[in-house]
């Protein structure tokens, strides 16, 4: 049978069917829809048959020539400038988080050399060039928001010898807030207290000039510290300068993909370009206050299910869809949760 | 504006310049591979995954690249890719035939990379020609295989460039891989 492009057109629209089918089911379907045609049956019982081999299209093993897709520029084992990558932790926005050690560093011997830090690089993809752009943004951002004791730390931002940006970050122990609160049985005045604070750290970052837009359950941190929740807030992976509708919105969006929709305000998560302010935090902020007391972030039935009007009314104000209708700044959610806590005492 | 991305706005205005843009990342491929090889030890393993990723990121590092920009940088690319590996699979043969060692510019470390040392690249040349002849009769298809396989981009990396949906992509690329190991068989 002549090959040409319509023939092979033809060949794969049959295949796919075919495909989805098996034994006498898929030899009648191509006895009836090939009908006199042998040869087209036989060539897609040909394809079939290849089809079937699972074997690799390239046997020579040249690294990388596989079907497997990207390999990460770097893995547990490696090490980076000072640092030895112990093992991957998460993907995080546009990159990958490795727990590693510090190395000992021989001019300051007296130093304490293994030292847990958390190392990030950008992931490989087709966003590579993008992913490394942005962590050098995201080292700026933590920097110039400066020390806060609710912040995740900067340690050092540098390239490897091979080109390849990284950043290292202080090691935040414990888990998410969530876990944190279940694990402990945490009632709902903890809970909220616990949001209060985070409500200030991000005040603190949204005073520095910054949006953070990636706030969410797995990007606060907590653990008990002297009898008290601590929180963290990590990840500046996509975080903005307020009041900035140019370039870096337009990053940002470009990598949308890898924040996460459930927690994300309307005007964050649609198509039009608009400037972000603090609001899409607040709003934000709203999914985790959500899902600190319901269990789950809001689904879209937009039904809550609540005990006390009070709460109700905060988590409505912070959820609005229409942000003009949303508190005006994270200082008057949090005012509205201190004023619930004191109403219950 | 860089170079590269002053001749991708060419071509998206609809100038042939592709062919400057094909040389300019090959020559880019060939010397960051150099680089990284300059420092390794014998049998130190290049991905071409990390080469063109790395290349991206140098060509690219101070613009903003549109996926339509990203779709012509893969192209080429991972033409390239693909040439520098023939050259080397067509060069490793020579030298099994008896044929006289030339100085060859490149990627002798990809050769020697391969885990078998009897591995004569054969197969790749195989793929390479059953790509050509799929070409001409599956040119759309043709080109998914080439940023699948000589870019190591994902499936849905190759769906979310060429615009299609991953479900189309995954199709495609089944039908494909199907008709390239029958032509390769035969």
């Amino acid at each position: 049978m002549q090959s040409n492009e319509s023939n092979v057109k033809r060949e794969e629209g049959l295949f796919a069917l075919a495909c989805q089918l098996k034994g006498s089911a898929q030899y009648e379907f191509l006895r009836n829809s090939c009908g006199s045609n042998q040869c087209l049956r036989r060539r897609v019982e040909q394809l079939l048959a290849a089809d079937a081999d699972r074997g690799k299209l390239v046997d020579s093993e040249f690294p990388g020539l596989t079907e497997v897709g990207f390999k990460q520029p770097v893995s547990s084992g490696d090490q980076i400038a000072n640092y030895q990558l112990l093992r991957q932790v998460c993907h995080q926005g546009m990159g990958i988080v490795f727990l590693a050690h510090r190395k000992r560093d021989r001019r300051h011997p007296g130093r304490a050399n293994a030292a847990s830090v958390a190392v990030k690089v950008p992931a490989y993809g087709i966003n590579f060039a993008n992913c490394a752009r942005h962590l050098e943004l995201e080292s700026r951002i933590i920097s110039s928001i400066g020390d806060h004791p609710n912040l995740v730390q900067l340690i050092e931002f540098g390239y490897t010898d091979g080109g390849l940006p990284f950043l290292v970050m202080e090691w935040i122990t414990g888990t998410s807030l969530l876990e944190q609160c279940d694990q402990r049985g945490l009632g709902l005045s903890a809970r909220m207290a616990a949001l209060a604070d985070v409500c200030v750290t991000v005040e603190h970052v949204h005073r520095a000039g910054y949006i953070h837009c990636d706030i969410k359950p797995a990007n606060i941190m907590a653990s008990m510290c002297g009898g008290r929740l601590k929180t963290t807030l990590i990840d500046f992976g996509i975080a903005q300068p307020l009041g900035n509708r140019g370039v870096q919105h337009a990053l940002a969006r470009g990598c949308r993909a890898a924040g996460t929709l459930t927690y994300m305000s309307p005007e964050q998560a649609g198509d039009k370009a608009v400037d972000l302010d603090v609001r899409s935090d607040v709003y934000a902020l709203g999914c985790v206050m959500h899902e600190l007391i319901h269990g789950q972030p809001p689904g879209k039935s937009k039904t809550f299910s609540i005990s006390d009007p009070v709460l109700d009314k905060i988590l409505r104000t912070a959820l609005a869809q229409n942000r003009t209708r949303r508190f005006v700044g994270v200082g008057e959610l949090r005012q509205a949760i201190e004023d619930w806590l004191e109403q219950k005492e | 504006m860089g170079r590269v991305t002053e001749l991708i706005r060419s071509i998206n205005r609809g100038d042939d310049t592709s062919a400057e843009l094909f040389s300019m990342v090959y020559e880019d491929l060939r010397r960051i591979a150099r680089h990284k090889m300059s420092g390794e030890s014998p049998g130190h393993t290049l991905q071409p995954t990390a080469l063109v990723n790395e290349t991206f990121l140098k060509l690219f590092r101070d613009n903003c690249v549109s996926w339509q920009d990203r779709l012509h940088f893969f192209r080429a690319a991972s033409e390239a890719m693909r040439r520098i590996l023939i050259d080397n699979a067509r060069r490793k043969n020579r030298l099994k035939r008896g044929g006289k060692s030339r100085q060859v510019p490149l990627l002798e470390t990809v050769a020697s990379t391969a885990r078998h040392p009897g591995d004569d690249g054969c197969d790749l040349i195989d793929l390479h020609e059953a790509l050509l002849e799929f070409a001409t009769v599956a040119p759309e298809n043709a080109e998914l295989v080439q940023l699948h396989v000589f870019s190591s981009l994902t499936i849905e990396e190759c769906a979310g460039l060429l615009g299609v949906s991953k479900s189309t992509a995954e199709r495609r690329w089944r039908f494909s891989r199907a008709w390239l190991k029958d032509r390769m068989a035969n």
